[in-house]
């Protein structure tokens, strides 16, 4: 498991990034564009994953590297419907 | 009228079966050939494309690929392609194909493409072979399209990436982030070839809509931006247009 250094010791900006490149090279999540707020013992997630499955996962793996914090999971999975109309480019 | 559908960044992982078969069963009612903008996997793992090759399967439409950046991650791009192109759905690498829909020739050029930011913030082919190589990267493969756009003598002409060609459809991005998305080489390279239209991916959190310099329209299709399984574009077909060939040459 990857965890980062020690949240109380690090700016915050940095934690950010850390947990930023361990939600891009878990397996389980891959996402590179996943909004990540650190607000003192509380983590913000925010965006637009494609399964259910993966928007459980990024809250399990941020819980995993930042087991002291709050996890508040606000990311939502896409529509996939298709689409109503078209767009006439010529 | 011919209709292309297009999606990118669909992230498909073993997690995802079933989640687009449903509307692309609808897809041949829609449009007469699909293409994907990359970053069609999670991770870039074999088994996740072999899920989306699953929900593709059967469909009646040509489909073409390019990679993005995720396929590429693991070192596993060429058994992608070969399980892409088992599944019959042609891989673009800086080449092109040429399809006769409704009586229309459609030629389509691909790449990947790749970053370097835009013109007044850009990187530049100068200074450590790391930043050489980034640089001469993106460059190669705008060179690569653009002979490729350049020899397509069809009644439309589309590019297809994965990296963005110009900034416009990147709005909504962070500004600092916008060299790691794409590059005015892609849109340069287009621009002197001359296209009817430019799909690409990859910015999830860009704008649709686009043009080039040029004046040829850019869409973005990655999945979070269209907000759909896939989007369609339609063209007139040959024989109710007065006047044929591309924006701009």
């Amino acid at each position: 498991m990857n965890r980062v250094p020690e949240p109380s010791d690090e700016p915050v900006q940095y934690v950010v990034a850390h947990v930023r490149d361990v939600l891009a090279n878990d397996d389980r999540v891959g996402a590179l564009d996943l909004g990540i707020k650190i607000v003192g013992q509380a983590v913000f997630l925010t965006g637009w994953v494609t399964t259910s499955e993966r928007l459980h996962a990024a809250e399990d793996v941020v819980r995993e590297v930042l087991p002291d914090h709050d996890v508040h999971n606000q990311l939502h999975v896409l529509p996939r419907d298709p689409p109503a109309d078209a767009e006439t480019v010529r | 009228m011919i209709r292309i559908a297009a999606v990118g960044d669909t992230h498909f992982g073993i997690d995802s079966h079933g989640t687009l078969r449903r509307a692309f069963e609808q897809l041949p009612d829609l449009a007469d050939v699909f293409l994907l903008a990359g970053d069609l996997t999670r991770i870039g793992h074999v088994d996740e494309i072999r899920a989306l090759v699953d929900e593709l399967a059967d469909l009646p439409v040509p489909r073409l690929a390019v990679l993005g950046n995720h396929e590429f991650h693991p070192g596993q791009a060429g058994p992608i392609i070969e399980h892409l192109e088992g599944a019959g759905i042609a891989v673009l690498e800086v080449s092109a194909t040429v399809l006769d829909l409704r009586r229309t020739r459609v030629g389509i050029a691909g790449s990947k493409g790749f970053g370097g930011g835009f013109a007044g913030a850009c990187g530049s082919d100068f200074g450590e072979p790391e930043m050489k190589a980034f640089v001469r990267h993106t460059r190669q493969l705008a060179d690569h399209l653009h002979q490729a756009l350049e020899h397509l003598d069809t009644d439309v002409r589309l590019a297809l990436l994965h990296y963005a060609p110009v900034k416009d459809t990147l709005r909504g991005e962070r500004a600092e982030i916008y060299p790691f998305l794409g590059s005015y080489l892609l849109g340069e390279a287009i621009d002197h070839a001359g296209a009817d239209l430019v799909l690409h991916g990859h910015a999830h959190h860009g704008a649709e809509h686009g043009v080039t310099p040029g004046g040829i329209p850019v869409r973005n299709v990655a999945l979070p931006v269209i907000g759909q399984a896939f989007n369609v574009y339609s063209f007139e077909e040959r024989e109710d247009r007065a006047v044929l060939g591309t924006v701009a040459r």
